[in-house]
């Protein structure tokens, strides 16, 4: 599964990027699903598990950037400067199922992962995707990890995206500049009070 | 008794300590964890270094943290999947320890035991 498409229309932020991952995973599934690692309690059995993995890796040097200047924002805000990057993410999916349903091959957590995955050849999966700004690049093997030690069935999908990464940041003018020098006898503030 | 004689020595070795208590948290649509509001109270414990055979019941990542263990007359809350709860967190000596494992000693000895790690070690 491969798919080169221009994202570059739709930057988004990491936090949109997460939404629309999540949107797109506990739908498919049907699983309620969790981000990894916050540290808080554990959803009940089953449940879905995406975690960053790595990334964004930028595809250099394509950066850009772009400034606009507001002089109706906020004193310290009027320029905005917006940063657009292309990158790679790539995504753990998990999906945990307890036991009797974990040793079920239509019910365990591999079928969940499956699921997931067919999905991405979906062209309405795609399209959703792709309005989201986000471009399917890859999916690795499954990984089936179930744990007989403690009776959890577990399943893994990787899956590498393409995204325009986006970036804003609010700035302002010089306000004031510091002159000093022994030699001129200056030792003086300038700028708008 | 024997409960008696726990609870008195309880008592009599009690400090007080502060809890705070993390109420019902849930996840929001995208599955990022919301914090309940936090409660703070004033319960009464006797604080206690941890021993070794007690750090071993801790999950292994925490067994190299400083622990302590509290024996109180006032329940105590550990991280509990089924109610979505965090566990108490304990201020102690300047410090901040988390419940990590409760023992409900209270119908035959009118008492909890709680093993506590450090916090940002």
């Amino acid at each position: 599964m491969s798919e080169i498409v221009s994202v570059t229309d739709f930057p988004l932020s990491i936090e949109d990027f997460e939404n629309a991952l999540h949107d797109w995973f506990s739908t498919q599934t049907g699983l309620f699903t969790v981000w990894a690692n916050q540290g808080v309690p554990q959803p009940e059995y089953p449940f879905g598990l995406l975690k960053i993995l790595s990334g964004p890796i930028a595809d250099s040097p394509a950066w850009d950037h772009i400034m606009e200047t507001d002089l109706t924002r906020p004193r310290g805000q009027e320029i905005e400067d917006t940063t657009t990057v292309p990158a790679q993410i790539t995504v753990s999916c998990q999906a945990l199922v307890e036991l009797p349903d974990g040793r079920n091959p239509v019910r365990d957590a591999r079928s969940y992962i499956l699921r997931a995955l067919g999905s991405l050849s979906q062209y309405t999966v795609q399209s959703a995707l792709r309005l989201a700004g986000i471009a399917i690049v890859r999916a690795e093997p499954v990984l089936n990890l179930n744990d007989e030690v403690e009776e959890i069935s577990r399943a893994n999908l990787d899956v590498v995206f393409r995204v325009t990464l986006l970036e804003r940041d609010f700035v302002g003018y010089i306000e004031k500049v510091h002159a000093e020098s022994t030699q001129l006898g200056v030792d003086q503030d300038f700028g708008v009070e | 008794m024997i409960s008696c004689c726990l609870q008195g020595a309880i008592r009599q070795f009690a400090e007080s300590v502060e809890i705070r208590r993390p109420r019902n948290g849930a996840y929001d649509e995208h599955g990022r964890w919301i914090d309940g509001p936090e409660s703070t109270l004033q319960i009464l414990a006797s604080v206690q270094p941890a021993r070794p055979d007690e750090i071993v019941k801790l999950v292994e990542n925490r067994r190299s943290r400083e622990a302590i263990v509290l024996y109180s007359l006032d329940s105590l809350q550990a991280l509990s999947v089924e109610k979505q709860l965090q566990p108490d967190l304990v201020v102690w000596r300047d410090s901040t320890w988390e419940i990590e494992s409760i023992e409900d000693w209270s119908n035959s000895g009118g008492y909890w035991k709680a093993i506590a790690t450090r916090q940002g070690q």
